[in-house]
């Protein structure tokens, strides 16, 4: 009962939270787990598969349509996501700032009402297609084919990653209530 | 609301066109990068944010690691090595002082004619795996034949007595240990010099042939005898502990496991010479014998 009490409260308050509060929130929560994934062999000794924290983001606030934050916060995590894997600068944001856009046309153009079916199976679609996208760009700047083994396992942990962090992620429902008030 | 409606309608294409031109802006970078010269350029910025990130940010003038070595404990890492340096540099002397001993020590033996022990030979190896099953307690070393190894090499680490090898490959060596049941190596104790087989059982060594009237003393140390020519003498096998009624052995190379093992080549002991004829009664066996059987 009590339990049950907090979470509300939870609820409530990230209900009053703005999209750009909620932004900055899932923004520094996806830097720190970007940096755990940096930190991850020096503590554990392990080199565990790490999300691709900026195809989640990029899926999470695509949901709530198009906006310029949301943009520049896709870049700064793209450009981190190049400095951990030695990859050139931009790479990762164009995978990530397409992935947003497509994610985002879908919602407003098919998925307005948020159906449930849809919501679970489009940010498995997209996340699929980031990793690809990933994946050429990868091949195409290493002028051979990539491996598509660590990718793989990278593209379960951020599946994993998105379902956990969805609700953090989640701007609020701009597209539905533009849709209802227009 | 309609009005809010409009607005957000009329800036969708100012985001759309926003979105197309970061896109653009990011494969331009990309592109950009492909020429050798400009992906210089950012190199400086990519190994500093990767020092920043890797080690942590470092106080240039005393060089005290910073809070990101702590976190991965780098730090003690750090302390740790420079304690071993220390150590390196006064053990140095020691070594220095070792050789000139061995080298009187060699003076002496050859002054005396007496057989000294075998230099040290071998070869080391990282611990692949270690099977510790139902049908065999083994290790695996990543070395073989192809770096000296000799089937039944013995195998020592930090501690004293690991195992012997049993199989032999070009560049892996399959050691038993002395925990295993089948493992039986001759020992002695140190103090008493009560002799006896050593075996494993249950992480612990079991103590079969001892004469009927020594006995072990508690907590000496047990030393291979040498018998049998296949370990040499003194290397450290345990401690004598009580269990059961029964003197038993800790091994000592449980309290100590680094991952490496030094294989060490058996020295077996040469039998000693068949009985030769003498070349006096070789003559004499050719001459031949008068009668009544005597020589003549």
């Amino acid at each position: 009962m009590r339990r049950r009490h907090a979470e509300s409260e939870v609820e409530r308050l990230w209900r009053r939270t703005g999209p750009l509060r909620r932004l900055l929130i899932g923004f520094a929560v996806l830097m720190l787990i970007w940096f755990a994934g940096l930190l991850q062999t020096g503590l554990t000794g392990l080199a565990l598969p790490w999300p691709y924290v900026l195809l989640a983001a990029s899926v999470g606030w695509g949901r709530s349509g198009l906006s310029l934050r949301p943009m520049f916060a896709i870049v700064l995590l793209g450009l981190a996501q190049d400095l951990s894997h030695a990859a050139p600068f931009g790479s990762f944001a164009i995978a990530g700032l397409a992935i947003y856009g497509f994610h985002a046309s879908f919602t407003r153009s098919v998925d307005l009402e948020r159906d449930p079916v849809l919501s679970a199976v489009m940010p498995f679609v997209s996340l699929t297609l980031g990793v690809v996208l990933v994946w050429i760009l990868a091949s195409n700047v290493a002028g051979h084919t990539a491996e598509f083994g660590p990718l793989a396992a990278s593209w379960l942990a951020t599946l994993v990653l998105y379902a956990i962090a969805r609700p953090v992620l989640d701007l609020g429902s701009r597209t539905s209530s533009a849709a209802r008030g227009g | 609301m309609a009005r809010t409606s409009r607005s957000a309608q009329g800036k969708r294409p100012l985001r759309g066109l926003a979105l197309a031109t970061l896109i653009t802006l990011a494969i331009a970078a990309v592109v950009v990068q492909g020429a050798p010269g400009v992906a210089n350029v950012f190199m400086p910025v990519r190994t500093s944010a990767g020092d920043l990130l890797v080690t942590g940010p470092t106080r240039e003038a005393s060089q005290e690691p910073g809070w990101l070595a702590h976190l991965t404990g780098q730090a003690v890492r750090e302390r740790r090595i420079r304690e071993l340096e220390a150590r390196v540099e006064e053990l140095s002397r020691y070594e220095m002082a070792a050789r000139s001993m061995a080298l009187r020590l060699e003076a002496y033996e050859e002054l005396l004619s007496a057989v000294g022990e075998p230099p040290a030979k071998g070869a080391t190896g990282r611990v692949v795996t270690e099977v510790s099953g139902p049908f065999s307690e083994t290790l695996l070393a990543n070395v073989g034949r192809a770096q000296g190894v000799e089937l039944n090499s013995i195998a020592v680490n930090a501690g004293g007595v690991v195992g012997r090898v049993t199989h032999l490959g070009e560049r892996s060596s399959r050691i038993l240990l002395l925990t295993d049941y089948n493992s039986r190596v001759p020992v002695l104790g140190e103090n008493s010099g009560v002799r006896a087989i050593v075996y494993g059982e249950g992480g612990v060594g079991r103590l079969s042939d001892k004469p009927e009237d020594d006995a072990f003393l508690p907590g000496e140390r047990i030393l291979t005898s040498g018998d049998g020519g296949v370990f040499p003498r003194g290397l450290l096998v345990g401690r004598v502990v009580a269990g059961g009624g029964e003197p038993r052995v800790a091994f000592s190379m449980s309290q100590t496991r680094g991952g490496f093992v030094r294989l060490i080549p058996p020295t077996p002991i040469a039998p000693p010479e068949a009985d030769l004829p003498l070349p006096e009664a070789e003559a004499m066996a050719d001459v031949p014998v008068a009668d009544g059987g005597g020589v003549q």
